[in-house]
This record gives structure tokens, C-alpha cells and sequence, in this order.
């Protein structure tokens, strides 16, 4: 029984020995990467590596995710030449780190082709049977658009594109880019109506090739 | 080449005595133990990881290092029957008979100051890679240039050689301001080598100009619908909505660096797309077009016309380390001339490499690199035709052209043969690409006079002693 107190009290003293002579080896409250046998600093940026819960969608992935997601289903030309085109800025693994100023430019034009074949199938659709863009008036120019309907595409992207309602700051930030793009146009090209479809492309554009998009 | 950890005692692994007293077990961790239970990190769990998280976002700005450009020879080339190497004493070995060059009286010519390359036989060049670079680089570059061999043992026909040190040079500080490291294959590296010392940031894989020249910008539908103005807009949503969205990285532990990646990647497009895509066109520059041999009817899939870019984006300090490949170097068709005409084709993109640096007035270091190489029948014909894949035999080479004169450096080989007309493998560098590579960047750090770059990034990767030994740069 004395022995059994014993065992009761030492093993998990002796544990904490254990875990907790680390002078100068690796710290167990530290990272788990082992580079010490290097010396090298362990200030890993690999995602993978370093078992972060979001990955980064690869080049192939994020063309199938925005097609899917956007219901274009299958890719046109168009989709097809930008991808190509792309490929090797758009990236090569699943590592977050790895969505460099040419992996994100990429997706962001990429997605404004897929967005455009979107956004012409909805075009010639009636309002009511459009999947997100039934608040908008295609017909008139970019400046007859109003504030609930471009929120209202928005919310739609948003839980289709990123599987939730997007949040104030993004609503904020999409608002104001809205106000931008109006602000940019002069003389004719306020008034055609082509402005409108160029706004919610690269609306669109931005809510799809945007971080929560391109990772999962 | 490394223990088994299992077979090392963790004091050993210290660097400690075996601890045997009182005071030894103290030193070896009971304090902070202790500390630990008293203070404990366990705090951690209530108030979380990043209490102190940045809430601005701190890119780093390049710092002025030398640019550097890698050319891997995909197949391996015969890199030691270009250049010549030599013993442990600076002697030729005993014979060149499996290197195709015949016997230890190998013809010498020397070039960058005192470095042997097979020299001339029945009034010809042997060495068709030094063709090829005296009829890019003129006599005042190669006067300004330094070599230095690294003969090391690699594998074979294969891409997972540690030899690429575009991950060190770009911790070290190498890096773009418009551009990341750009490369030629869809690698980590860029190219078909394996990372040495630390993997690098994804490159830009440039498969053709449009390739570098549409990723600093938006193009097709976005391209033609969007003005300027709306345009730098985009890439300011961009920015907004990705550093809002990276905000969720911020409550994971270690996932702040990986955050400051995507924000700043975010916040250098809003510049890029403002300058707009002209940038990164090297014929703006008359004299660099020249050497490339470049104009504006240059086809987009023109090698030249991509090498030639990413040599000016990387020489500039717009892009970071540029990796270049050249394919079709495992050429051991029972000829020398396959060999030969690819060797050549080598030295003259090193040539070009050279004379960039040398018409923009920068420096530059240019490491060239293969997998395995080649061996000839035992034969004293000094132009042997290849026969097969002998690794053993592997030398790469490091470049260092510098405007203002020929660096000094001490020495013009790192390790040496033996007399088995291979690396020899007891020298550091002699049958580990990743140590050769780490020497390369130990020299990269000393040109730079900035050594503490390679206590920070390669740690004890080499140690006092064998950095003492692998430093030829003055």
C-alpha cells in the first residue's frame, strides 16, 4: 500500500522532470519544428509545416472552386486562355505562405473571367430566377445602383464565395470601392451601361479571388 | 551523414559533460523548471499566445545585397571537363581519363585571374562553356570577375539535390521590391533542386515574358474594363479584404510571419499595379537589350528574352533571386558533340549574365549547379565522347563579377579531387550539395561583408572551422 502512495506521488513528479529539463534543449512550450541540429532559427513560414488549419487552394483547385461556386460550372475560353496564362504565378502547393503579389494579382483576374462568364448568364436571365445578382438593374448605368442592392449581391457572394455573411469592415471596404469605381468614370462612360456590369465583375472579382476564397 | 538522434544523449547533444553532480542537473534546466511552475507559461492558455501581436504590419524592406542568379544545368553537365580540378595542393590529379580530357597534362587556360579550364587543343577551346562566356562577356567584364569551384559528389538525373540557396539568400534579405524570387520550373525553388538551409517564398514561375509581365498587374476582362484609376481601387480592396480576412491567423501561435506574408503581398500590389506592367521590361535599357540581343518584335516565348528579364528584374532589385534552368545536360550519347553544344549554350547565357551586370553597373553572383554528371570511357583523347551518369565527378560553380574590379578571393576551388578523378567526399562540401550550397552562401554573406547574415539564417550549419576553410571570397 506505501508503495502504491509512493507511485502515486513520484510518477507525476517524475513526468514533470522530465518535461521540464530543457536548459538547453529544445523547450517543449516551443514550437515542435525541429531545425536545432542547424542552429537555425526557427521562424518557420511554411503553413504546412507549421500545421496552421488553413491551406491554401493551388492553382488547379482554384480554378474548380470558382467555377463551382459560382455555378459558371464549366470554364470558356476566356477562363481557359487567363488560366493559362497564369498558371505559373497561381500556386503551386497548398502552403498559405506561398500566396505571393503574383499568386494574388493571378487570382484576382482569373476570377474576373470567371466572374464575367457569371455575370453575363445572369444577364440573360430575368431577375427573379438569378442566383446573385437579382437586385441589380444591368440596363441602366452604374450610378442607378442602389446601396441595398449592391448589399444584397454582396451577402450573396459572400455566403457562396466564403460560406458566410461578410462582415461590416468587408461590407465597408466593398462599399467604398463601389464609391471609387463610380468616381473613376468621366463624361460618356458614367452613363453607359456597361459601367454597371463592370462594377459587380470586379465586385465580384475581388469577394472571389480574396483570401477566404482561395484557401480552405 | 547524420547520427541517429537516438543514439545521442540529450546532454551530449548540449554540448555538456554528462551531468553527474548536484550543480550539473541545476545547470542543465532545473531553474527554469522551476521558474516555469512558478511563473508558469501555462498563463498562456488563459490570456492566449499573441497578447502582443502586432496590430501594424511590418514588411520588410529590401535590404542592398548583391543580386544573385542561379543557373541549374537539369541532367548533369561536365562541369569537370570545363573547369579543371585540381588536388588538395592546387596540382592536377593523377589523370583525367574518365573526365574525357586524357591524361594530367590537360592543356590550361586560365581565366578570372588564375582559374584552370581545359585549354586549348588542335588550336580549339576544350572548354566550350568558356566559349561560350568569352563571346558574351567582354575582356573588361571578365576582368572584373571572380570563379571559384565547389566539387561536390550529387545525385544523378534526379531534382532532389540540396543545392538551391534562393530560401537563405532571400531570409538573408535579398528581396524584391515589385517582384519575389522568379524561377523557371513550377518548384518551391523555381527550379528541379531541392532547397538547401531553408526553403524559399514561392517564386513567380516565369514560363514565358507574359508571364512576368501580366503578374505585375490585372489583365484580360479586368485588364480592358477597369481604367487606371479603378484599378489601383481593386488592389486596395484587395489589401483591405485580405488583411481583414488574415485577422483569424493572428489568434494561432506561429501563424503571425505566415500573416505578414499575405498582407504585405497585398499591400506591395496596390504600388505594382499603380506603376504599372512596363516595369519589368528589360528593353527600356538599350544596352541591356543589346546583350540579349532583344527588341520589341521579341517573341514572348523567346528564352533570351525570359532569361534576359528575369536577370534585369533580379539585377535591378525588383525581383529577388533569380533561378534559371537550362535543360537537356544529360548528354551522354556515346558523342562529345551534344555535350559540347550544350556546354556552350551554357556559357553563353553566364556570358550574358555577366556583361548584364556589367552594362548596369551592378554586381552580381551567378551559381551554376547540375544534377550528377558525366563520365568518359577511360581514354587519353582529350575530347572523349560521355558514356553515363557519374555523379561522383559533380563540380558547380560560383561567379562574382563586381564593376568596380576583380573581387579578391584567396582561392579558386573549394575542396578538391582525388586521384579517383572525383570530389573528394572527407572534405566538408565534397559529398553534400546542401553543405556546398551552404558554402556558397557563407561566400554570398562575405562579399557582403555581412557574415552575421549566416550565423543568422544557417546557424551552425558549418561550424568556425569549416567556414574558416569554405571562405574564398576576401
Amino acid at each position: 500500500m506505501k508503495i502504491v502512495k509512493t507511485l502515486t506521488l513520484w510518477i507525476p513528479i517524475s513526468a514533470l522532470l522530465v518535461v521540464g529539463f530543457n536548459n538547453c534543449g529544445q523547450s517543449n512550450f516551443e514550437s515542435s519544428l525541429d531545425l536545432s541540429s542547424l542552429g537555425i532559427q526557427n521562424d518557420e513560414m511554411d503553413s504546412e509545416k507549421l500545421g496552421l488549419p488553413y491551406a491554401l487552394l493551388s492553382a488547379e483547385q482554384t480554378l474548380n472552386s470558382m467555377l463551382s461556386v459560382t455555378n459558371v460550372g464549366t470554364a470558356n475560353t476566356a477562363i481557359i486562355n487567363e488560366y493559362n496564362t497564369r498558371y505559373g504565378a497561381l500556386a503551386g502547393g497548398n502552403d498559405l505562405s506561398m500566396a505571393n503579389s503574383p499568386v494574388m494579382l493571378g487570382s484576382t483576374s482569373l476570377a474576373g473571367e470567371v466572374c464575367n462568364s457569371l455575370v453575363t448568364a445572369e444577364k440573360a436571365a430575368t431577375a427573379e430566377t438569378r442566383n446573385f445578382f437579382g437586385s441589380v438593374d444591368f440596363a441602366v448605368s452604374v450610378g442607378s445602383i442602389t446601396d441595398s442592392g449592391f448589399n444584397s449581391s454582396v451577402r450573396g457572394m459572400a455566403r457562396s464565395f466564403w460560406g458566410r455573411n461578410e462582415t461590416a469592415d468587408e461590407l465597408s471596404f466593398l462599399q467604398e470601392y463601389k464609391l471609387e469605381f463610380i468616381a473613376a468614370l468621366t463624361g460618356t462612360a458614367l452613363t453607359q451601361v456597361a459601367s454597371t456590369s463592370n462594377l459587380i465583375t470586379a465586385t465580384c472579382a475581388a469577394m472571389l479571388s480574396s483570401l477566404d476564397a482561395i484557401s480552405y | 551523414m547524420a547520427k541517429n538522434k537516438k543514439e545521442i544523449p540529450m546532454w551530449a547533444k548540449t554540448g555538456h559533460a554528462k551531468p553527474v553532480t548536484r550543480r550539473d542537473f541545476l545547470s542543465a534546466g532545473i531553474i527554469p523548471f522551476a521558474a516555469s511552475i512558478a511563473v508558469p507559461n501555462w498563463m498562456s492558455l488563459i490570456i492566449g499566445q499573441n497578447a502582443n501581436a502586432q496590430t501594424a504590419i511590418s514588411c520588410p524592406l529590401p535590404e542592398s545585397l548583391i543580386p544573385f542568379v542561379t543557373l541549374n544545368l537539369a541532367g548533369g553537365a561536365a562541369m569537370a571537363s570545363n573547369y579543371v580540378p585540381m588536388n588538395s595542393g592546387r596540382e592536377p590529379v593523377s589523370s583525367y581519363t574518365k573526365l574525357g580530357l586524357g591524361n594530367n597534362q590537360v592543356p590550361i587556360e586560365r581565366e578570372f585571374g588564375n582559374a584552370p579550364f581545359a585549354g586549348m587543343n588542335n588550336g580549339v577551346l576544350i572548354s566550350k562553356m568558356l566559349t561560350g562566356i568569352r563571346a558574351q562577356a567582354n575582356a573588361d567584364t571578365l576582368s572584373k570577375t571572380a570563379f571559384i569551384a565547389i566539387p561536390c559528389d550529387s545525385q544523378n538525373d534526379t531534382s532532389t539535390n540540396k543545392f538551391d540557396v534562393s530560401g537563405a539568400i532571400t531570409k538573408a534579405g535579398l528581396q524584391g521590391t515589385n517582384l519575389p524570387n522568379l524561377g523557371r520550373a513550377n518548384t518551391r525553388s523555381g527550379i528541379r533542386q531541392e532547397s538547401a538551409i531553408i526553403a524559399p517564398p514561392a517564386p513567380l514561375v516565369v514560363s514565358s515574358y507574359t508571364a512576368l509581365l501580366s503578374s505585375i498587374g490585372y489583365s484580360a476582362t479586368l485588364g480592358r474594363n477597369l481604367n487606371q484609376t479603378q484599378k489601383n481601387s481593386l488592389a486596395k480592396l484587395m489589401s483591405n479584404l485580405n488583411s481583414s480576412q488574415s485577422r483569424k491567423l493572428a489568434s494561432i501561435r506561429g501563424a503571425t510571419g505566415v500573416k505578414n506574408v499575405l498582407d504585405c503581398a497585398g499591400i506591395k500590389n496596390v504600388d505594382i499595379v499603380e506603376k504599372g506592367a512596363s516595369i519589368v521590361d528589360p528593353r527600356q535599357n538599350t544596352s541591356f537589350s543589346g546583350v540579349w540581343g532583344l527588341n520589341a518584335n521579341t517573341a514572348a516565348n523567346n528564352r533570351e528574352l525570359i532569361f534576359g528579364s528575369m536577370v534585369y528584374n533580379s539585377l535591378i532589385g525588383q525581383a529577388g533571386v533569380s533561378n534559371l534552368e537550362l535543360g537537356g545536360y544529360d548528354y551522354h550519347d556515346n558523342t562529345r558533340t551534344t555535350g559540347d553544344t550544350r556546354d556552350q549554350d551554357a556559357g553563353v547565357t553566364i556570358g550574358r549574365v555577366l556583361q548584364s551586370a556589367s552594362v548596369i553597373g551592378k554586381p552580381v553572383m551567378i551559381y551554376v549547379i547540375s544534377d550528377g554528371s558525366v563520365f568518359s570511357g577511360d581514354s587519353q583523347d582529350r575530347n572523349a565522347p560521355w558514356q553515363g551518369d557519374r555523379g561522383s565527378n559533380g563540380v558547380a560553380y560560383l561567379f562574382y563579377f563586381d564593376p568596380n574590379g576583380r573581387p579578391a578571393t584567396s582561392d579558386y576551388q573549394i575542396g578538391n579531387f582525388t586521384d579517383n578523378q572525383a570530389a573528394d567526399p572527407a572534405f566538408v562540401t565534397g559529398a553534400n550539395p546542401e553543405l556546398a550550397a551552404a558554402a556558397v552562401f557563407a561566400n554570398w554573406c562575405q562579399a557582403n561583408k555581412r557574415m552575421a547574415l549566416f550565423d543568422k539564417v544557417a546557424g551552425r550549419i558549418l561550424d568556425a572551422d569549416q567556414l574558416s576553410k569554405v571562405i574564398k571570397v576576401a
